[in-house]
C-alpha cells in the first residue's frame, strides 16, 4: 500500500515533472496565460498519461525492442487524438484556448518519458499510480505558474476580476518573456527548498 | 540471416497491428464525436450572430430563420496585386419574412499581430447594431482592448453623408472614432475594415438582397434560433426585387428595436457607474 | 516574393518559434550548453524542418484531406516525422559519418522537438500553398536556430560567472530566456 503512495507522490513533488524534470515545458509556457487554461491542459495531459501508461505497461510484454518508441509514439498519439475529438466538441471554449498545444501533447516529452522509463518495465496497477501521479503534479505546477500570470498580468483569477478599475497589469506577465522568467523563478525556488531539505536531513 | 529477417518481420507486423487497433479506435471516437463537433462550432457561429443582431425585450432575437443556412459569400474587390478578401453575410428574417439585416462577417488583414475576423451586425440600410470580436491576435492588454469600449464606438454608424466611420486621428474633420492608446495598429484595422465592409454591402446592395430573395425556400427553421412562440413559417413577404416598401418597414421595425436597445444600454451603463461609484465610497470607508 | 521574404523575416523575428510560440523549449533549454552543440542542432533542425514540412503538406492534401481523415492528422505527421528522423540519422551516417558522430544524439532527439510537429500543423492551419509552407518550415527553423545559438553564447558566459546556488541550471536558462524574448519583442510590428 505504501509502495502506491510513494509511487504516486513521488510525482507531485520529488520528482515534479515540470520543476524538478524539467519536462512539458512548452505546453507549460505557452497555455498559462490563465488558470482556466492551465488547468485543462494539465488535466488533459493527465488523462493522456494515464491511459498511456497503462496501455503501454499492458503491452509491454509483446512489443520488440526496436519499434518501442514508434509503438509508443502511436499509443500516445492516440489517446491525444481521442482528447482533441472530445474537447471540439464538448468543451469548446477550452477547446479554442488550447488551440495548438492539444495535438502537441504528443510530444510533451512527460508522456514518451514516463512510458520509456516506467510504463514499460511495471505492472499495471503501478503505471496507473505513476501516470497520476505525475499528471496531477504537472498540472498542479501548471495551476501555480498560471495564477502568478493571470493575477499580474491580467488581474483576474480564473476570470473573476480582483482589483478595481485602476488597476494597470503588468500585461508583460502574459507576454511570453513573463512566461520564462516566471517559471525560471518557480524553477529556482523549488531548487531552494530541495536544498535546504538536503541540508537538513544531512544534519 | 534468417532470423534477421524473422525479427525484421515481426517488427513490422507488430507495429501494424498497433496501427490498425488504434486507427479503429480514432475512427469509432470520430464518428461519436463527429455531430457533436459540428454541433459545437454551430453554436459557435450562432452566438456571434445573435450577439449582433436586434433582441427583443426579453433578449430574444428578433430573427426567426437560420442565419447560417441562408448564408453566402462574396469577393470584395481588391487593387492590383493584392488579395481578393471574402465577406460573408447571414441574412436574418423576422417571423413575418420581414429583412431585419445582415450579420457580415469579415476578416481584417490589417491587424497588428494578425488576422482579426469580424462579425458586424447591419440593418437592411447599412446601419450599424453592434459588432463581435470573432478572432484576434493582437497583444493582450493593448490591442485586445478593441473587445471593450472602443468596439462600442460603432454601434449606430453608418457610412452616409457624414462618412464618419474613420478614425479621428486619421481624418481630423469627418473622423468619428477615437483609437485606443498605444494600439492605433489595432484600431485602425478594426475601424477600417468595418468601414471597407458597409461601403461594400451599400455599393452591392441589390444583388444581395436579390441572393437573399434566392434563398428563400431553401431555409429553414432550426429550434434553437426561434423564440417561444414556435413560428416556422419562412418566406419573405414580397418576391419583388426592388420592394423597397417591405425593406423600409423592416428598417423602421428594426431601428425602432435598435434605438430602445440603445437606450436600455445607456441606462445600464448609468446604473452601472452609480453602482462602482457606491462601491468605491463603501471600500474607501473601510 | 515579397510575400514570401515576409514569412521568412516574420518567423524569424516578429514570431519567433522559441522566443515568441514556444516551440521547441525542450532542445532549446537542454542542447544550448555550448554554441558548437547548439549550431550543430541548429542545423538537423533546418534540414528536419523543411523536409518535414513539405512532407506533411502533401500527406495532408492529398492523403488525409481527400479522404476526409484530417482527424488522423496528429497521428500520422507524429509518425512521418519520426521516420523522417530516422531516415535522415540512416542517411548522415552513411554519407557523412563524421557529422553523424558531432550530431551524435541529437538527431533522434528531434522526433520529440515540439516545433516540427507544431510547425507542420500551423502550415495546415494556416492554409499556406506547397511553396508557402517550405519557406515557413525553413524560415522558422532558422529563427529556432538563430535562438538557440544565440542563447548557447550568453550561457557560455554565463557559466563562467557566479550564479546563486538555486538558481543553477535551468533557472538562470529560464530567465535568461526571458530577457532574450523581450528583446526579440521589440521586434513586433516589424511585417504588417
Amino acid at each position: 500500500m505504501s509502495k502506491i503512495w510513494q509511487e504516486f507522490s513521488k510525482g507531485i513533488f520529488k520528482e515534479n515533472p515540470l520543476l524538478i524534470l524539467l519536462l512539458g515545458m512548452c505546453p507549460a509556457l505557452a497555455v498559462t496565460t490563465a488558470v482556466e487554461n492551465g488547468i485543462g491542459m494539465g488535466l488533459a495531459s493527465t488523462f493522456v498519461l494515464v491511459c498511456s501508461n497503462i496501455v503501454v505497461s499492458i503491452i509491454r510484454g509483446v512489443i520488440p525492442n526496436k519499434v518501442r518508441i514508434p509503438a509508443f509514439i502511436v499509443v500516445i498519439a492516440s489517446f491525444v487524438t481521442i482528447v482533441d475529438l472530445f474537447l471540439n466538441g464538448y468543451m469548446y471554449e477550452l477547446w479554442k484556448s488550447l488551440g495548438l498545444f492539444i495535438p502537441l501533447i504528443v510530444v510533451n516529452c512527460m508522456i514518451l518519458g514516463r512510458a520509456e522509463a516506467f510504463a514499460s518495465r511495471n505492472s499495471i496497477m503501478m503505471s496507473f499510480f505513476d501516470g497520476l501521479g505525475m499528471g496531477l503534479g504537472f498540472t498542479l505546477a501548471l495551476v501555480v505558474l498560471s495564477t502568478f500570470r493571470e493575477i499580474l498580468g491580467n488581474g483576474t483569477f480564473f476570470g473573476i476580476k480582483l482589483f478595481g478599475e485602476g488597476f494597470e497589469p503588468a500585461v508583460l506577465m502574459i507576454l511570453p518573456p513573463g512566461a520564462f522568467i516566471t517559471l525560471g523563478f518557480m524553477v529556482a525556488g523549488v531548487n531552494a527548498i530541495n536544498k535546504r531539505r538536503e541540508e537538513r536531513s544531512g544534519k | 540471416m534468417k532470423k534477421q529477417t524473422k525479427s525484421i518481420v515481426r517488427n513490422v507486423s507488430v507495429l501494424t497491428l498497433i496501427t490498425i487497433v488504434a486507427g479503429f479506435a480514432l475512427a469509432l471516437t470520430f464518428n461519436l464525436t463527429r455531430d457533436k463537433i459540428a454541433e459545437a462550432e454551430r453554436q459557435e457561429m450562432l452566438k456571434s450572430i445573435r450577439f449582433v443582431l436586434p433582441k427583443d425585450d426579453q433578449g430574444n432575437p428578433i430573427f426567426t430563420n437560420a442565419p447560417d443556412r441562408m448564408k453566402f459569400t462574396m469577393k470584395m474587390e481588391a487593387p492590383e496585386g493584392e488579395v481578393h478578401e471574402e465577406i460573408t453575410f447571414f441574412p436574418a428574417l423576422a417571423e413575418d419574412g420581414r429583412l431585419v439585416g445582415f450579420a457580415v462577417k469579415a476578416i481584417s488583414k490589417i491587424g497588428y499581430g494578425g488576422d482579426i475576423g469580424l462579425m458586424i451586425g447591419i440593418d437592411p440600410n447599412g446601419k450599424i447594431y453592434e459588432t463581435y470580436i470573432l478572432s484576434m491576435l493582437e497583444t493582450p492588454g493593448l490591442g485586445t482592448k478593441i473587445n471593450e469600449d472602443f468596439k462600442d464606438q460603432f454601434i449606430g454608424k453608418s457610412i452616409g453623408a457624414d462618412d464618419n466611420l474613420i478614425l479621428k486621428k486619421d481624418d481630423r474633420k469627418k473622423g468619428d472614432i477615437d483609437a485606443i492608446t498605444g494600439a492605433t495598429i489595432s484600431s485602425r484595422a478594426m475601424t477600417n475594415t468595418v468601414r471597407k465592409a458597409i461601403n461594400f454591402y451599400l455599393e452591392n446592395k441589390t444583388e444581395i438582397i436579390e441572393k437573399v430573395v434566392e434563398k428563400d425556400d431553401k431555409a429553414n427553421v432550426s429550434s434553437d434560433v426561434i423564440d417561444d412562440t414556435g413560428n416556422k413559417s419562412l418566406h419573405i413577404e414580397s418576391k419583388d426585387k426592388t420592394d423597397t416598401d417591405a425593406i423600409t418597414d423592416a428598417t423602421t421595425e428594426a431601428t425602432r428595436a435598435y434605438e430602445k436597445k440603445k437606450s436600455d444600454k445607456s441606462r445600464n451603463k448609468k446604473n452601472r457607474s452609480q453602482h462602482l461609484r457606491k462601491r468605491k465610497k463603501e471600500r474607501s470607508g473601510k | 516574393m515579397t510575400e514570401l521574404l515576409l514569412i521568412i523575416v516574420s518567423a524569424v523575428l516578429v514570431n519567433n518559434f522559441v522566443l515568441s510560440r514556444f516551440l521547441g523549449i525542450c532542445p532549446f533549454i537542454g542542447v544550448s550548453k555550448k554554441v558548437e552543440t547548439a549550431t550543430g542542432m541548429g542545423m538537423a533542425v533546418i534540414f528536419v524542418m523543411t523536409l518535414a514540412s513539405m512532407i506533411t503538406w502533401i500527406v495532408e492534401y492529398y492523403l488525409l484531406d481527400p479522404f476526409n481523415l484530417s482527424f488522423l492528422r496528429t497521428i500520422t505527421f507524429i509518425l512521418v516525422i519520426a521516420s523522417l528522423v530516422q531516415l535522415v540519422e540512416m542517411t548522415v551516417q552513411k554519407i557523412a559519418p563524421p557529422l553523424y558522430t558531432a550530431l551524435g544524439i541529437y538527431l533522434p532527439l528531434i522526433t520529440t522537438n515540439c516545433a516540427i510537429l507544431g510547425c507542420a500543423i500551423l502550415n495546415i492551419q494556416k492554409n499556406y500553398s506547397f511553396i508557402e509552407a517550405s519557406i515557413f518550415g525553413f524560415g522558422s527553423s532558422l529563427g529556432f536556430t538563430l535562438a538557440i545559438v544565440l542563447f548557447a553564447g550568453i550561457r557560455q558566459r554565463l557559466s563562467l560567472y557566479r550564479v546563486p546556488k538555486s538558481m543553477e541550471g535551468a533557472a538562470i536558462a529560464l530567465i535568461t530566456a526571458g530577457i532574450l524574448s523581450l528583446a526579440f519583442l521589440g521586434f513586433s510590428g516589424l511585417v504588417k
